[in-house]
């Protein structure tokens, strides 16, 4: 969850149990971080299954068993698939961390805009509300 | 998408292009100095031989230099290519043209505002003058000239629609 406090953007989640504020740029990084690291795994595990599709095809073309291998392979698929809906989640997280940023520069761009328009105005409309 | 939003996302092309580029750069760096670093270990190794100085292991070695730097060469090649692909320039003309129609829109706001506010200031005048030329009467003044001139500045301003400052 993502909630402003006193103009800062703070991520809220739970940690051991208790719920804390983290700052926006650092949720950001630790989730960069994140993903580098799930999509390390992702790859990983790609391969993992490659291997196992190679022990079913060597088993069907040898003419053994290929239960173990079979099971293998849908166990890595299995793994892969979980990964794939993980690694998912944590971008889409990353996204709407980014988003919140750009949210938040925009606004503030807006608000600096607001300010100097006030201020240039200030100076023809001060004598005449005097 | 407003013209912040806008430029926001443009900061942050900007922002990530040259974080890339600063990791692709160093990526070629970390490259040349391992190829650096394994020339400068076969340079020491022929130059050892060139003394007669023959070890068991020195045709291994050299094989083995020889292989990485025949894998490194390529990946020097690609790395350096990434770092070409990353086009700060273009990014940051984008944001800067981005800027400039800030600029430009903040300016329209600001003269819309002006013209406003001048209508403001010239309906008050009009009300001003009139109720001084009533009151003027009443009190024997018979033309307004007798009771308030415009200033010259008003006066050039009215006459030729611009006003030394």
């Amino acid at each position: 969850m993502i909630r402003e406090i006193n103009g800062s953007i703070y991520v809220i989640k739970k940690h051991n149990g208790k719920q804390i504020s983290q700052p926006l740029a650092a949720a950001e990084t630790e989730t960069a971080a994140e993903l580098s690291e799930s999509e390390h795994n992702l790859r990983s595990l790609v391969e993992r299954v490659k291997t196992a599709e190679r022990l079913v095809a060597r088993a069907v073309v040898d003419g053994t068993d290929s239960t173990t291998a079979r099971a293998g392979l849908a166990d890595a698929q299995q793994s892969l698939a979980t990964a794939m809906a993980e690694s998912d989640a944590i971008r889409q997280r990353l996204t709407d961390y980014q988003l919140a940023r750009i949210n938040q520069r925009a606004n503030q761009l807006d608000q600096e805009q607001q300010h100097r328009m006030s201020e240039f105005m200030n100076r023809f409309t001060l004598e005449l509300s005097a | 998408m407003s013209l912040s939003h806008q430029i926001a996302n443009a900061e942050q092309a900007v922002a990530k292009a040259k974080q890339e580029l600063a990791e692709r750069q160093a990526r070629v760096k970390q490259i040349t100095q391992r190829q650096a670093s394994l020339q400068a270990a076969r340079a020491t190794i022929i130059g050892e031989r060139s003394q007669g100085i023959d070890q068991a292991d020195h045709g291994a070695r050299l094989a083995l230099i020889q292989a990485d730097l025949e894998v490194l060469e390529p990946q020097r090649v690609k790395a350096l290519d990434a770092v070409n692909k990353i086009d700060v320039a273009s990014a940051e003309q984008h944001l800067d043209q981005l800027r400039k129609q800030q600029q430009l829109a903040e300016l329209e706001q600001q003269h819309s505002a002006l013209i406003a506010n001048a209508n403001i200031l010239a309906a008050k005048l009009v009300d001003t003058v009139t109720e001084l030329a009533v009151i003027g009467r009443q009190t024997g003044r018979h033309t307004l000239g007798q009771s308030w001139v415009p200033s010259q500045p008003l006066v050039k301003l009215t006459q030729h629609g611009w006003v030394p400052r």
